[in-house]
């Protein structure tokens, strides 16, 4: 018998605290006085020496179900001799259907020929068991007639996925038997990519010999490849994309970059690249109506290079772009005395980081402030609490209403009526009432606020946010519908929010001027107000390869319905679905290059391209290759033989079913075997 | 018996009445106002019959008005106004305050001693007390006078157990040195020798004593309801012994039951009152056999 797990083993030395405990264990009694005891006497010997051999017993029963739980765990299998087999004569072969084979070289593909190749090798072979395994797409076959390999090597199909040579090991682990004869044949065109997964491979597969073949383009490869693209920036209605052009090949290339969206008017650029070189070109689509708020924020962009050359399927490059709704974010700071510079300089700050259109700053004092101040916003912010019971409340519901935002900081306590107005109104998320002196910082990472954005957080735990010593803060009164998305170290709430309409209004308890300044002052406090003023204006975008698993931002109309999963179409049309967590999406791993995208009414799109490797086609040297083959294969028959001449082969049968049993069995009996023991 | 005259009887009860005499009418006077028509009531000097007179005669016993009717002198003859000496003999061993419940054996045996003392000079009965472990202890001398309670009672206040229970030697104390021939009535537990203690007590029988034995018993002593582990040690010899109640407790059972067995049979044998008292129950049993052994003796 041996352990899978022998480790667990280990496990069983917890029998010694049973024992330590029936060593050490002095039985407890209580002293009672008595008369008769001439009556109790007899039997006295029976009694004393049956009560150790019956706590002897127990303790026994219950080390052996320590014992067989940790052998249980331990995964014991036994060793039988299995029935002994006729060697085999065994011929496997690997073969590459990963998206590179598909290049196309006058008549026929990579591909093609690598099944003709293969189809003379399975013909001229002698007789033997063949296995046939598709490097790529894991696809595989063993313990086939030569006329059933024929078969199933015309079944693979190329793959949209880099070459797995560890499939091909595993196989080869798994079916041949110690005494069989084994020849691995691998067929593949070894590009860079597949090369360095061969490279890659931990544990070497034992074959009796190994040959491989590289399948290759007669004539010199001509290739190039979007290999990535980038959304810059929105400037002037016209979304800018910087695209990677790479010439994979061996010949200089004179092709048209067309950047297309949907009804969007195509966008051609010519570019020249030579064998070896990357090119980055910056690609300028018209947004249209788009540019100033779009219904549908994602744009499915398909960059292609034309004409199509060798290999097409990596001419294409599919990035989806999500631009914000709004082209600028105006922000429009009321002041009461002159702390609207902290403002001015973090919104500058903000706007000079590469936002689609940037923010855009108006400063008004409170006191004169005008309506079409409130008219232009998208986000007020108030330097403090307005004092000013004049304050038009109808045109800031108004702006609620268009989606803005509104943003207080609580560092004077404001008029007491007009505090109470705003809550009434559903402007303000929370009133200051009662003014605590002491030191108080905010906690390192936001609550449940899912408004804001969790990127901006991370970037404020870099400037040590949570390390920020304000000087006080204000015990607010929170409206119902208002959430405390950030706390101070004493509990006590530092950033109120709340939605109304499709806008939102946000409290900062900055309690007195210096807070707001000792926050204003330390290097956080640009992202402090990127947190506050949100995520509006930022692009994102979503270009992904094959296999990696699509992560995207989940739209705020969706966060509020609350949804834990979203149904999306596959790249094949298949339907899936992509579970919600927070703000992200996590769309299942797709298996094809296309586009993945939300159903419903606001579409939000994924782009899924090859694998970075497989656009690559440079020829390998002989030697490289035969370096590759040597990492990945032992090709040595002397030690298969050790193996063989080791022992009679043997076979492995799992007893964990029966120790489960036992274990269960010993588990239920013990109290009834204890009860009646120590009855 | 009405049942509120009934815990009158229940040692419970008595248990929590500070004063022995208390104890003792409670006890007495709960029993008879249980009783209806009473066969145990009165003892009077009552007429027999007449004789002729002889020479010799007292002269104070002729029946002048039988004389004044028929001119011959007759004597008047009664039936002798008999009292009889009760010797109440009490054990009082360390074994006896054994209390495997609420109450105390040598408590109950108290109870039992005083009321029967009461009940006793009540009946015109001379009453005596003797308190032993090894040997006697003390002792009150027996009367018939009704204020002689207050000296049993005295004695028994006094009371402490203590030293070892030797039962026989006491009996044949006892036999040896009453000079009238009366009822003996033994409240102890027996924890001793059992062919010793058939020896004293055939001993007393043999000069003509009538004997009641008051077998008093604790419930955990008949029964061993103890659980776990229990290190059991002897009040009188200091003896231990542990084990798991539990596991004995049907030998032990067993063993006791044939110890009373033997007891009562041999005592029966013997022509020995045997009443087997238990701390918890009343104390009316303990009454009627009295009662009845006296009306027997009468």
């Amino acid at each position: 018998m041996s352990f899978l797990g022998w480790t667990f083993l280990f496990g069983a030395a917890a029998v010694i605290g049973p024992i330590v405990a029936h060593m050490l264990a002095k039985p407890r009694f209580r002293r009672v006085p008595f008369t008769m005891l001439q009556f109790l006497r007899t039997g006295r010997h029976e009694s004393h020496s049956r009560r150790n051999l019956r706590d002897l017993l127990v303790l026994l029963l219950r080390c052996a179900i320590i014992v067989l739980i940790a052998v249980l765990f331990a995964r014991p299998v036994l060793k039988v001799e299995a029935a002994p087999q006729p060697h085999k004569r065994l011929h496997y072969l690997a073969l590459d259907d990963s998206a590179s084979m598909a290049y196309r070289d006058g008549r026929s593909s990579l591909f093609e020929r690598m099944i003709e190749t293969a189809t003379d090798h399975i013909r001229r072979a002698p007789d033997a068991v063949f296995g046939v395994c598709g490097l790529a797409s894991g696809r595989s076959a063993q313990g086939l007639s030569r006329g059933q390999a024929l078969a199933e090597i015309q079944r693979l199909a190329v793959v949209p996925k880099c070459v797995r040579p560890a499939d091909f090991s595993r196989l080869l682990k798994q079916a041949a038997s110690p005494g069989d004869t084994v020849s691995a044949v691998v067929l593949s065109d070894f590009t860079p990519g597949a090369l360095a997964e061969f490279e890659r491979t931990r544990e070497p597969a034992a074959v009796d010999s190994l040959s491989h073949e590289i399948i290759a383009p007669a004539s010199p490869v001509s290739n190039a490849a979007v290999v990535e693209a980038r959304a810059v920036d929105v400037v002037e209605g016209k979304l800018e994309i910087d695209v990677v052009v790479a010439n994979c090949g061996q010949t200089s290339q004179h092709r048209r970059l067309v950047a297309k969206c949907e009804d969007l008017r195509p966008v051609p650029a010519d570019v020249t690249v030579s064998s070896g070189e990357r090119r980055v070109l910056r690609v300028r689509m018209d947004l249209g109506p788009r540019a100033r708020g779009a219904t549908r924020p994602c744009l499915p962009v398909e960059l292609s290079l034309e004409p199509p050359d060798g290999l097409a399927a990596d001419d294409t490059y599919r990035l989806a772009v999500c631009i914000p709704q709004t082209a600028s974010t105006k922000v429009l700071v009321v002041y009461r005395r002159d702390e609207a510079f902290l403002f001015e300089t973090a919104i500058e700050a903000l706007a000079g980081q590469g936002a689609a259109g940037g923010l855009r700053l108006r400063k008004a004092r409170e006191d004169r402030l005008r309506a079409e101040d409130l008219t232009w916003a998208d986000v007020v912010v108030f330097s403090s609490l307005p004092a000013d019971v004049s304050c038009p409340t109808t045109l800031l519901q108004s702006c609620l209403a268009r989606g803005g935002r509104l943003i207080f900081f609580a560092t004077e306590p404001g008029n007491p009526q007009m505090m109470e107005r705003l809550m009434r109104e559903n402007l303000i998320p929370a009133v200051p009432q009662k003014w605590t002196q002491g030191v108080v910082c905010p906690e390192p990472q936001p609550g449940g606020g899912t408004e804001f954005g969790e990127q901006t957080a991370k970037s404020l735990a870099n400037y040590r946010f949570d390390k920020i010593a304000l000087k006080g803060h204000w015990l607010c009164r929170a409206s119902p519908q208002a959430q405390c998305v950030w706390r101070l170290s004493g509990g006590a709430g530092f950033v109120y929010a709340q939605t109304q309409n499709s806008g939102s209004s946000v409290l900062v308890n900055t309690s007195i001027d210096d807070s707001l300044g000792l926050l204003a002052k330390s290097g956080a406090w640009v992202a402090f107000c990127r947190f506050l003023v949100g995520e509006g204006d930022r692009i994102h975008q979503y270009g992904f390869r094959v296999e990696e698993r699509p992560v995207l931002n989940v739209p705020e109309a969706m966060r509020g319905a609350g949804r834990a999963f979203v149904d999306v179409e596959n790249c094949d049309g298949g339907k899936a679905r992509a579970a919600v967590n927070g703000m992200r999406m996590v769309l299942p791993a797709p298996q094809s290059t296309g586009w993945m995208r939300t159903l419903g009414e606001s579409s939000l799109y994924a782009g899924i391209n090859l694998p970075e490797g497989e656009t690559d086609l440079r020829r390998p040297s002989a030697e490289a290759v035969a370096d590759a083959m040597k990492r990945a294969f032992v090709a040595d028959p002397r030690s298969k033989r050790a193996i063989a001449q080791a022992g009679p082969p043997t076979q492995s049968k799992p007893l964990w079913r029966a120790f489960a049993w036992a274990v269960l069995l010993l588990l239920l009996i013990e109290p009834a075997i204890t009860n009646r023991l120590k009855r | 018996m009405a049942a509120s005259n009934r815990e009158y009887l229940d040692p419970l009860f008595l248990s929590k009445l500070a004063n022995l005499e208390l104890v003792a009418r409670c006890a007495v006077e709960g029993f008879f106002s249980g009783l209806h028509p009473s066969p145990f009531q009165g003892f009077s000097v009552e007429y027999s019959d007449h004789r002729e007179y002889h020479a010799g005669d007292e002269v104070k016993f002729i029946d002048w008005k039988v004389y004044g009717r028929t001119d011959r002198l007759c004597i008047k003859r009664f039936h002798q106004e008999t009292n009889t000496t009760v010797y109440v003999l009490l054990d009082v061993s360390r074994s006896m305050s054994f209390a495997g419940g609420s109450t105390r054996k040598i408590d109950y045996a108290c109870y039992l001693a005083a009321a029967l003392s009461y009940l006793m000079l009540k009946q015109g009965d001379s009453a005596g007390l003797m308190l032993f472990a090894e040997k006697v202890v003390s002792q009150v001398p027996a009367a018939s006078r009704r204020t002689h309670i207050h000296a049993i009672l005295q004695a028994l206040d006094r009371q402490t157990t203590a030293g070892r229970t030797n039962l026989a030697a006491v009996l044949h104390t006892v036999a040896e040195t009453t000079k009238r021939r009366g009822l003996v009535v033994l409240i102890s537990d027996l924890l001793d020798d059992e062919g010793d203690i058939f020896r004293g007590l055939a001993h007393l029988k043999f000069i003509k004593h009538d004997v009641i034995v008051f077998h008093v018993m604790d419930r955990q002593e008949l029964n061993l309801e103890y659980e776990g582990l229990v290190q059991f040690e002897d009040l009188e010899t200091g003896d231990k012994f542990r084990t798991f109640p539990q596991s004995i407790r049907a030998g032990y059972q067993q063993r006791v039951g044939d110890f009373l067995d033997n007891v009562k049979k041999t005592l029966g044998k013997s022509g020995i009152d045997y009443c087997l008292l238990e701390t918890s129950e009343p104390l009316d049993r303990a009454f009627i056999a009295y009662l009845l052994k006296r009306r027997r003796l009468m």
